[in-house]
């Protein structure tokens, strides 16, 4: 017996979605169980024994189990993570406390708080030693000093420290000594260097990352050997793979020391999923949007791969390494209408939530909100969940007349009309930011849209953003336990090594590549990934001279002359790309080298759906509804799990499923591809 | 004809959008240092007459929403499209209000009619005169601050006026920069334009022009809104700068908010004559001029979040500007350290706004810290280096609900301070220490955020550091509802060593190789009784080293021994407090309550009456005569009613005939 499925388990909020998927395309078992966000295990194992039970799959035949889960985001967001110290350079120890020193724009200047820092002012110790910003030693380091602060770190009965010195990306050496030291004087104490976590220059962003990344190595370490321990009590002997910000996965080890690696562990497997998915219909530029009940999540593909950035924020916590690059607003399903006392109307980010959640789910919720809208409009069924969860359509209409019709004197339609318009268009701002503010043209994307409110929009943003086609997965709202299928093993390697213009040393570059490469390779192989699965990719870090942000430039090859003057030029296209201009005749500098390891896992085939014998499919009915204009009209509506490939439904229609409901707008055509996509487009079929 | 709510709110957000999208490419594509990292920038679009109706709200300075371009548009006669014009000069059009401030405008043409300006700024970092960094207050005549451009086409329908260009980068120190930042400007109006033409394609020309409209009318109800919320006043505060000028003279600003229903006045009447120094703020005598009112969108924004930056907020304002004083100079006053007096300003509008709405405002916001360059040589190379360092802020001041926010947080929130791992890389200069500044803070039941502090090292000969802005080493940020000031300010040469220099409000020097700079911003004032302070906060930050033994017993009438509160020790002490009971409802600080007892509001009011009768190039010397004559009288012959200040001007006038006889 070859062990052939993979077990997939999105640990979300309120949901943990579990996917078994059969490595040969055959079986998908899909379950839906609660998440415990007191027990985050629990609700794990919940799912995990779930689905063996339902499936009848020996445990011995589950080749991966892949995870993808919010713990990491929540004890950030929350300031869950360990009582932590911070071991720094002498002089510098209010830099975290300091940060950049501006303030949101958007915050009241006389109410604003400071965010919690993730380590408290008491808790950070100085140690004299100094090094250069070239790597050389300027000041040795003061051992002594460092045995102080590791006593100091004991008697304050700290979990974790965190060692960043200024300018240790030029020179390792010192926090590799603070490190052995706190080891060995602390052998309970989780810690981490700066030079593993973010090993590039500006020390207070290096400095947060670190600092969360301690904060959250314990609760990692406990939760990794809980799900290790439970797995091995289930019999399940699969290697455990934990899905990262980045897009990739790592195992267990490796997350608990790269702990806050995993912060946008869920969103990046929806990114991965939608690209994934995208692949297979042959489509490599995706938008995509995964809007649930309280905010959506924006993210861009491009040929195939989730593009990343290097300054995304977690909370209120800049993270400067790759990370999926996502841009998150409050609008969902659960955004609040309000009406301000200029009579504008405002719908988010403030979010009614699942509790009381919104007026039409009947738990007391009396604010309109989108879903209130939706369900007038008659855009979703008035019962959700296959009639599991019934809706509450007079307490949505109540809701919207109070609120929004009769404070401005429309009708309710046209409120609810409102409604949906300006969180549409909160959407395409920012469906925007992702595309045009990089410099890329919607018009040469498809849009994704999942979550279990995406599909609703879809075809709204889809028509606004003038985007190519729209993407709506068979299953849209486990996008992201889906994505989890398609990862593979990755991790990212960085060092910050400043070439100015003019003195750009092609062999040193080079060196410094190798070294990167031969870190990774060490990595992948300790990960017990074999040499023909391993992949290298290099990319350079590069501005012009005096220019504060720097540009990710991909330079794959060998380091020569030519391969500068190449990777220089590359530059400037790009610079031009994003930002209309370019200057070929001003001096360029090479800021940080950067190599990212892919060890590759096996593939799992989506599965396929039999072909249709006719092209149309039947309609399962017809409900009044308002897709565009402002009256509700007779709409015919449709079965998604009744759709087999190449069905084709003309909008007006609006195709119902378990836990989402598209929404195909007159002069729309929706084909069903082999794996039970909808891919939908402007005019006919 | 105005448009329906659902659209406008759309429309809105696109504009924002818009705005957003010029910011950003802005700052990507920006080059020094400053604008990089500080942002001092904005982006905007404003109408056909130079109304701003969208700025961005996450990125560049907040200063400027609701500047008014119309003056410079003006100056221009005939706009064609892919024209850009600019100006830096103060004294042509007053938007540009220093000279470092290049703005620019590009008009935004649909079939055939400009709709829309795209307009913004970027702070270069040095744009020639006689100092690096163009700015000091050591100057006094505008044409010591640089290069002026009037406003002239940089752009024509499209292509370089590389005249104009050349004539402005021979000027300039560093010209790179210069060109590098306009570059980036000149994209970011580009956005703008296309933005604008996306958006007539989307809503259609007509509803654009009336939705831009509705938008501005739509901040100005907001404004109303909230100002009408606020108890109708007068309520007049002051506060002052150190030296009027190089080792002179308080300068003082004085500030009178009167709220009549949904309206407001500024009355500046009182506020200095204009200055010999580069102090002075160049308005042109625009009642609504964004420079005096950023300390009331401050006020407003912060009593209701939600509202709408654009023009139309300053429509629920009027300022009186006395020509010929700091807040209406006339040509050719220097005015490069505007920066300074509008600091000072908002506070004084905080303050103001206090006595109206005081458990939702705060002590005096950290300040006096400078903004500060290094010019100097790199020893490898032997390249001059040009660099901005790191500004120097202050925290907030403490407010009803908790202290204030250390090291930032005030109104310099807006710029970000720069990492040392750049400053060493880009200034040549070793950072021996950046930290929050010990005792700083304001105490106070919620004390007032703890100002920064840097040392830093030179490495080369004839290093010249300018160091803007610097200020409040005598007149500390006041306290409010029993909260104490915050600390002066220091800027001190070779600390700890027998060359030790207090340099005080010193703004250029130049030092050698291994000397030693220290500079710390003011801590901003608490609010409420620091005695009533929570024992156990006093000791966390005496944990935290932001706090000494010995200010947690001075100022907070806490005895912390043994690393814990002696609480036996402390109750007695709070018991026995015989001076700590505050003056009112500001606390000035003892050097201010001092200076006061003899400068009274009445010889104040006396001073002004009789400046003001005076050509304005006396008023200044003037002013410092009869400060000279006031120093020289016995303290009892210091009555504090106007009638000394009245009997000095009089002897002035015997000594200068030509002042013309009279009373003024």
């Amino acid at each position: 017996m070859t062990a052939r499925h993979a077990l997939s388990l999105d640990v979300g909020g309120t949901f943990t979605d579990v996917i078994l998927a059969d490595r040969a395309g055959g079986a998908l078992h899909v379950a839906k169980s609660p998440s415990v966000p007191s027990a985050p295990a629990d609700g794990f194992f919940g799912g995990v024994d779930r689905m063996l039970d339902r499936s009848g799959v020996d445990p011995a035949e589950v080749a991966t189990v892949l995870h993808g889960s919010t713990i990491v985001t929540n004890a950030i967001l929350e300031g869950k993570g360990a009582r932590t110290g911070l071991v720094t350079t002498k002089g510098f120890r209010h830099v975290l406390e300091i940060g950049r020193a501006e303030i949101p724009r958007a915050a009241n200047l006389f109410s604003w708080v400071k965010p919690r820092r993730p380590v408290q002012a008491r808790h950070i110790f100085e140690v004299p030693g100094r090094i250069r910003l070239d790597g050389t030693e300027a000041t040795p380091l003061d051992e002594p000093a460092v045995e102080a602060a590791a006593e100091a770190i004991r008697a304050a009965g700290l979990d974790a420290v965190a060692v960043v010195l200024l300018h240790s990306y030029a020179n390792r050496a010192h926090e590799r000594r603070v490190g052995e030291i706190l080891r060995s004087s602390l052998p309970d104490v989780e810690i981490a260097l700066s030079v593993d976590v973010l090993p590039v220059f500006r020390e207070y962003e290096r400095t947060v990352a670190t600092t969360l990344n301690a904060s959250v190595q314990p609760v990692v370490r406990r939760y990794i050997g809980r799900l290790s321990a439970g797995l091995a009590g289930r019999a399940v002997e699969a290697p455990l793979l934990l899905m990262k910000s980045n897009g990739g996965a790592c195992l267990p080890e490796e997350a608990a020391r790269g702990a806050v690696h995993l912060a946008l562990s869920g969103p990046a497997a929806g990114a991965l999923g939608a690209a994934w998915l995208g692949r297979a219909a042959g489509i490599g530029d995706l938008l995509t949007i995964d809007m649930g009940g309280t905010s959506a999540d924006v993210a861009l593909i491009r040929n195939g791969q989730p593009a990343l950035s290097t300054t995304g924020r977690v909370g209120d916590h800049p993270l400067a390494f790759p990370m999926i690059d996502i841009h998150t607003i409050g609008a969902g399903g659960g955004s609040v209408a309000t009406v301000t006392e200029q009579g504008a109307i405002r719908v988010g980010p403030e979010s009614a939530g699942a509790d009381p959640g919104p007026a039409c789910y009947g738990k007391g919720g009396a604010r309109p909100t989108v879903s209130d809208a939706n369900l007038v409009l008659g855009r979703i069924p008035p019962a959700l969940l296959d009639g599991e969860v019934a809706l509450a359509p007079e307490a949505a209409e109540a809701a919207i007349r109070r609120h929004v019709a009769e404070p401005l004197g429309m009708d309710l339609t046209a409120a609810a009309r409102g409604i949906v318009d300006l969180v549409n268009a909160n959407m395409t701002g920012a469906l925007k930011v992702m595309s045009v503010e990089r410099g890329l043209d919607p018009r040469d994307f498809a849009l994704a849209a999942f979550g279990g409110a995406g599909p609703v929009h879809g075809a709204e943003l889809m028509r606004e953003l003038k985007a190519a086609r729209l993407l709506v997965p068979r299953f849209p709202g486990i996008l992201c336990a889906i994505g989890l299928l398609a990862t593979d093993l990755r991790y990212d390697f960085a060092a910050t090594r400043l070439q100015r213009a003019g003195a750009f040393d092609a062999a040193a570059t080079e060196a410094l590549f190798a070294e990167l490469t031969h870190e990774a390779d060490r990595r992948l192989e300790a990960n017990g990934v074999p040499p023909e699965r391993r992949r290298f990719r290099r990319s350079a870090d590069m501005r012009y001279e005096k220019q504060g942000v720097e540009l990710t430039v991909p330079c794959n090859g060998p380091i020569t002359e030519k391969a500068l003057a190449a990777l220089i030029a590359d530059f400037h296209a790009l610079h031009e790309r994003l930002y209309t201009f370019s200057e070929p005749a001003a001096p360029v500098e090479i800021v940080n080298q950067r190599v990212e390891a892919t060890g590759l896992t096996d593939r799992f085939a989506l599965p396929e759906l039999p072909a249709a014998s006719s092209e149309r499919p039947e309609p399962s009915g017809a409900r009044p509804a308002c897709l565009d204009g402002d009256t509700l009209r007779p709409t015919p509506t449709y079965r998604r799990e009744t759709l087999l490939a190449d069905h084709v439904i003309e909008g007006p229609a609006i195709v119902d499923q378990l836990d989402s409901t598209t929404v195909l707008l007159p002069g729309q055509t929706a084909l069903t591809d082999r794996y039970g996509n909808l891919l939908i487009s402007e005019g006919g079929p | 004809m105005p448009i329906d709510k659902v659209t406008l709110e759309i429309l809105k957000n696109h504009t924002r959008a818009a705005a957003e999208s010029m910011a950003y490419t802005l700052y990507r594509t920006a080059h020094s240092t400053f604008v990089k990292e500080t942002e001092d920038f904005t982006t905007g679009l404003t109408t056909p007459e130079g109304e701003t109706f969208a700025t961005p709200t996450e990125l560049g300075a907040t200063w400027f929403v609701g500047l008014n371009y119309g003056r410079a548009i003006a100056m221009i006669d005939d706009y064609r499209p892919g024209d850009i014009a600019m100006t830096n000069d103060p004294y042509s059009g007053f938007v540009s209000t220093h000279s470092p401030d290049m703005h620019i405008w590009k008009p935004i043409f649909h079939e055939g009619e400009i709709v829309a300006f795209s307009v913004g700024h970027i702070h270069n970092t040095d744009v020639g005169g006689a100092v690096p960094a163009s700015l000091s207050r050591t100057l006094s005549e505008i044409h010591q601050e640089g290069v002026r451009i009037p406003p002239v086409k940089i752009l024509e329908e499209g292509t370089l006026n590389r005249q104009v260009l050349d004539i402005f980068l021979a000027n300039v120190r560093a010209p790179d920069q210069n060109w590098g930042d306009l570059k980036a400007q000149i994209a970011a109006c580009n956005t703008g334009e296309r933005k604008v033409h996306e958006m007539i394609a989307r809503f259609g020309i007509e509803t654009f022009r009336d939705g831009v409209a509705d938008l501005l009318d739509y901040a100005e109800a907001q404004a109303r809104a909230i100002v009408r919320a606020l108890p109708n006043g007068a309520y007049p505060f002051a506060d002052y700068m150190d030296e009027d000028s190089v080792d002179g003279r308080p300068c003082r600003m004085k500030l009178t908010v009167i709220i009549r229903d949904e309206e407001l006045i500024f009355d500046f009447t009182g506020s200095d004559p204009q200055l010999e120094s580069s102090l002075n703020m160049p308005t042109g005598g625009d009642e609504r001029h964004v420079l005096l009112l950023v300390g009331m969108t401050y006020v407003l924004y912060s009593l209701d979040p939600s509202l709408y930056l654009n023009s139309g907020i300053a429509r629920v304002c009027r300022c009186i500007l006395p020509s010929g004083t700091m807040v209406n100079p006339e040509f050719p006053a220097a005015v490069g350290m505007r920066t300074l007096s509008c600091y000072r300003l908002h506070g004084l509008t905080f303050g103001a706004f206090a006595q109206a709405a005081p458990d939702r405002m705060a002590g005096a916001p950290g300040s006096g810290g400078p903004i500060m360059n290094v010019n100097t040589i790199d020893n490898r190379t032997g390249r001059r280096i040009m660099a901005a360092i790191s500004p120097m802020s202050g925290g907030g001041g403490g407010r009803a609900m908790e202290d204030g926010p250390d090291g930032s947080g005030a109104n310099q929130g807006f710029m970000k301070n720069t990492p040392t791992e750049v400053n060493e890389a880009e200034a040549g200069i070793k950072v021996l220490r950046f930290g929050l500044a010990r005792d700083s803070a304001g105490p106070g039941l919620h004390r007032g955020g703890l100002g920064t502090e840097l040392v830093f090292q030179a490495f080369s000969p004839n290093t010249r550091v300018t160091a803007r802005n610097r200020d409040r080493t005598i007149f500390t940020g006041w306290g409010i509802e029993g909260g104490r000031p915050g600390a002066a300010s220091k800027f001190i040469r070779n600390p700890g060593t027998n060359r030790e220099v207090d340099l005080k409000n010193t703004d250029i020097l130049t030092i050698g190789p291994g000397e030693v700079i220290h500079v710390t911003c003011g801590g901003a004032g608490g609010w409420g009784d620091p005695f009533r302070r929570e024992p156990e906060a006093v000791l966390l930050d005496w944990r935290r080293g932001w706090v000494s033994t010995g200010h947690a017993r001075e100022a907070y009438g806490v005895v912390i021994a043994d690393g814990a509160v002696d609480v036996p020790a402390t109750e007695a002490l709070r018991a026995d407090r015989a001076n700590g009971k505050a003056n009112g409802f500001y606390d000035v600080g003892p050097e201010r309550a001092a200076f006061e007892a003899v400068w009274t509001d009445a010889n104040y009011d006396v001073l002004t009456e009789c400046l003001a009768a005076l050509p304005v190039h006396w008023r200044f010397y003037a002013k410092h005569r009869i400060f000279d004559a006031i120093d020289l009288l016995d303290p009892p012959a210091r009555r504090g009613d106007g009638s000394e200040v009245r009997a000095a001007f009089d002897a002035l006038r015997a000594e200068f005939p030509q002042l013309g006889a009279g009373r003024g």
